[in-house]
């Protein structure tokens, strides 16, 4: 059998890379609401935190469309799945270490 | 009862299985043929969903393996199954319910090409539909459309989970006509069902679920004329055979 890390087709990957990236906006205008601006001072705790619940949340959310299944179908494995979902909070994290002072 | 003597495409085998300190499974075992249509019955609750889920990887066995054309394995994936040729048709919702079915389709011609063609040029699905999103049709129109999902993927094998729920007679007798012609294009079909008539119609092996496990009937007049299986699930509905 065919193994290694197949991603979600185009349509998919561009709908959980959006979904993400909305799902990490979330987290972190939480945070400020909730805990103010010191949440917004970064550290490596924190950013691991919210990659890591915004991952959780946006595959939650997959399954919640009954969307796991399909995917699996497709021949996307759960770390590809999994992967793709990191994807935008990661870049998003990362994007705000080299952009905030 | 034994499983037959053929060489099963597919095997799901010896799997246990406990939600928290309640068994469900124990020691159930399933097997596909290529070119047939094994055909798994049970009362609601017996676990023939949670079996399948099992087998797939979709659920967490205690114990059991999964043997694709040969290849064993102890964690199956479904994604990792899907790319050898397996095909799963879950209960419900298999399209997701916001994206045009053309779209979904193209997806899967992406994937697997000559699925979308294959589709349409054969007639599988109503071409209107295709520009609709899986929301927008009605049980039955959904249902169809996920067998043309499913047929348009030629897969060598396919499980179905209750496929004929939510369909009419006729249409049942007609999609089941449909599963039995996927089969004898050599894919090795795998369905559960309650539509006792229309699903014993097109079965080459019945296997009955009670107590946890599976007994091997045979073919379907051995499967009639299993007393048990008489008493104890088709009760006082016999079907007629066509």
């Amino acid at each position: 059998m065919r193994s290694g890390l197949w991603l979600p087709p185009a349509p998919f990957r561009a709908r959980l890379l959006r979904r993400a990236g909305i799902l990490w906006l979330l987290i972190r205008l939480t945070l400020l609401f909730f805990g103010g601006l010191d949440f917004l001072r970064l550290m490596p705790l924190t950013s691991i935190a919210v990659v890591a619940l915004a991952t959780w949340l946006t595959l939650l959310d997959t399954a919640r469309r009954h969307e796991i299944v399909l995917l699996a179908n497709l021949g996307v494995s759960r770390a590809g799945l999994t992967w793709t979902a990191a994807a935008s909070p990661f870049l998003l994290e990362l994007a705000s270490w080299v952009l905030l002072p | 009862m034994g499983a037959p003597s053929l060489t099963p495409r597919l095997a799901i085998e010896g799997v246990w299985k406990a939600f928290g300190r309640r068994p469900v499974l124990r020691n159930a075992s399933v097997w596909a043929y290529a070119g047939d249509v094994t055909v798994l019955f049970g009362r609601n609750g017996e676990g023939k969903s949670t079996l399948l889920r099992c087998g797939l990887g979709l659920l967490r066995s205690d114990a059991g393996v999964t043997i694709v054309q040969g290849e064993r394995t102890r964690r199956a994936s479904l994604g990792v199954l899907a790319r050898a040729g397996l095909f799963f048709l879950p209960d419900r919702d298999l399209l997701a319910s916001h994206c045009a079915i053309r779209r979904q389709f193209g997806a899967l011609a992406a994937r697997f090409p000559g699925a979308l063609e294959a589709a349409v040029l054969e007639g599988l699905t109503d071409p209107t539909m295709l520009d609709r999103p899986p929301e927008d049709l009605s049980g039955g129109e959904r249902r169809m459309t996920e067998l043309a999902f499913a047929e348009a993927r030629r897969p060598t094998v396919l499980i179905a989970d209750e496929p004929l729920r939510e369909l009419t007679p006729r249409n049942a007798e007609d999609l089941a006509e449909r599963l039995r012609a996927i089969a004898r294009r050599g894919c090795a079909v795998l369905v559960t069902g309650h539509e006792t008539r229309a699903l014993l119609a097109i079965a080459d092996h019945v296997v009955w679920m009670t107590g946890g496990t599976t007994h091997h009937l045979g073919d379907r007049d051995a499967a009639l004329a299993h007393a048990l299986f008489r008493r104890h699930y088709l009760s006082h509905q016999q079907p007629t055979m066509p």
